[in-house]
């Protein structure tokens, strides 16, 4: 039996005694097999499920596995901001350090505060899928120090809101479901600050949706494609690569969701700043202080809240 | 202006900073001790890659004493140190064995836990890094 089929044996076996959905498999990911590519290198999980930081996609390729290992990633994420309460969970596969597939259900838990300016005094759910497909095209995020070329790939994140039929569309969001396309690059300086590896990534991403489509795609003021950029910047503070800081900027459409109610409800840029601990190649601790901006609130005149700040956690397991 | 944007700007500039910085600093060579601190690092590196489950078949029939010379030599070379580097090229040196990623971050690890045995500082240590992470092209799949 060769090296790849017996790893891909591995694979399976880790996968079955993983659950693949829910970010729970510690005895999956300490049986599973290690990759061998370096500390850090499969990033975190963002929000949609695809390998980044907290809220931005990578260009790193989740997981641990090398150009002929399979590797992956399975997280559990928490923001809470007043009012609004988001969990997403998922998984991800990364074949042969080149194509990553990912998916991530997100549950959207809304305050009965929200909706109460329409005379409603419940506490709604918002429920989403999301389908990831990445591709890594050139570059060496890690190696090349030799050159300032980034590591680059393309992806995809096809979206399905399960809930759309009730807030998106009342907000006036055109489309229950979504493809989110993006081009990611990412470098790391090795002793690039202070003697510190630095990571920089930027993203853009051609996108319809309001709040990442948990507000649904589309709206009155826009139905068209917007490229949005997305920054990331993180300071590795040790030799090992164990610990990252660094912050996080997202921008979004704003489709002028909110007209069918005769109110604007704008969308603003996500931002946080984030530390992250990877104490090994199996598990990942990030949390964040997040910005969302201002998100719908029927009580207030404008129906904005003021802007949302609050908490990101996440964890992941990594093979 | 952005946060984000000030954050960016602040970073890049500080990155140039640090690129002026390192040009006036002590060179790496020192950094790292001098030929004693060198040859340290070297032959703490050859103690775990030995240890090393993952790639120690590979070097099952290796010349030790004359590759850690070598290696001295190369890393003294790269480093500003007073030396000239007489081995192979890294694609000659490593032709047919086929070398693969994973391998070859096995051997990154392993250098990495003898900085942390020699006290090698963070920016140092990830200098050298820098410098070596390159020839990642040259060994692999040759």
């Amino acid at each position: 039996m060769s090296g790849v089929a017996l790893r891909r044996k591995k694979l399976n076996s880790a996968l079955l005694s993983c659950g693949l959905a829910l970010g729970l498999c510690v005895s999956g990911a300490s049986a599973a097999h290690a990759g061998g590519r370096l500390l850090a290198t499969g990033g975190a999980t963002q929000i949609e499920g695809s390998a980044g930081g907290g809220i931005v996609p990578w260009a790193l390729i989740s997981g641990y596995g090398t150009e002929d290992e399979i590797g992956g990633s399975a997280f559990l994420t928490n923001v809470r901001v007043p009012n609004y309460d988001l969990v997403s969970t998922g998984a991800a596969i990364g074949l042969y350090d080149r194509v990553e597939l990912s998916y991530a259900r997100q549950r959207l838990s809304l305050d009965n505060t929200v909706l109460s300016g329409l005379g409603l005094n419940i506490s709604p759910a918002i429920r989403q899928d999301v389908f990831g497909a990445k591709v890594k095209l050139f570059g060496d995020a890690i190696y090349a120090q030799d050159s300032l070329l980034p590591q680059v790939a393309f992806g995809i994140q096809y979206k399905r809101n399960l809930d759309y039929s009730f807030i998106p569309k009342v907000l006036g969001a055109r489309h229950d479901s979504g493809t989110d396309f993006y081009l990611a690059a990412t470098k790391v300086f090795l002793g690039g600050l202070a003697g510190r590896n630095v990571l920089l990534n930027g993203t853009v991403r051609m996108t319809k949706a309001n709040q990442m489509g948990l507000l649904g795609f589309g709206g009155p003021g826009n139905d068209s494609y917007k490229a949005r950029f997305e920054g990331s910047v993180g300071v590795f503070l040790d030799p090992a690569n164990t610990w990252l800081v660094g912050a996080e900027y997202r921008q979004n459409p704003d489709n002028g969701l909110g007209a069918p109610l005769g109110v604007h409800t704008k969308q603003d840029a996500y931002k946080d700043a984030y530390i992250a601990y990877i104490p090994n190649k199996r598990f990942a601790l990030v949390a964040a202080y997040a910005d969302l901006g201002a998100l719908p609130d029927t009580t207030r005149p404008d129906a904005n809240s003021t802007s949302k700040r609050g908490v990101y956690v996440s964890g992941q397991f990594s093979f | 202006m952005k946060p984000t944007r000030i954050l960016l700007t602040g970073l890049l500039a500080a990155l140039s900073i640090n690129l002026a910085v390192a040009a006036d600093s002590p060179i790496l060579y020192d950094q790292l001790g001098g030929k004693p601190g060198v040859t340290k690092i070297i032959d703490d590196l050859l103690t775990h890659v030995l240890a090393d489950k993952r790639i120690n078949p590979i070097f099952a029939n290796a010349n030790i004493p004359h590759l850690k010379m070598m290696l001295v030599e190369q890393v003294c070379a790269k480093t500003g140190g007073p030396c000239t580097y007489t081995g192979e090229s890294m694609a000659e040196a490593h032709k047919g064995m086929n070398i693969n990623s994973a391998q070859f971050n096995a051997l990154v690890e392993d250098l990495q836990m003898s900085f942390a045995d020699n006290n090698v500082p963070i920016g140092a240590g990830n200098k050298l890094l820098a410098i070596l992470a390159p020839m990642k092209k040259d060994v692999d799949h040759k």
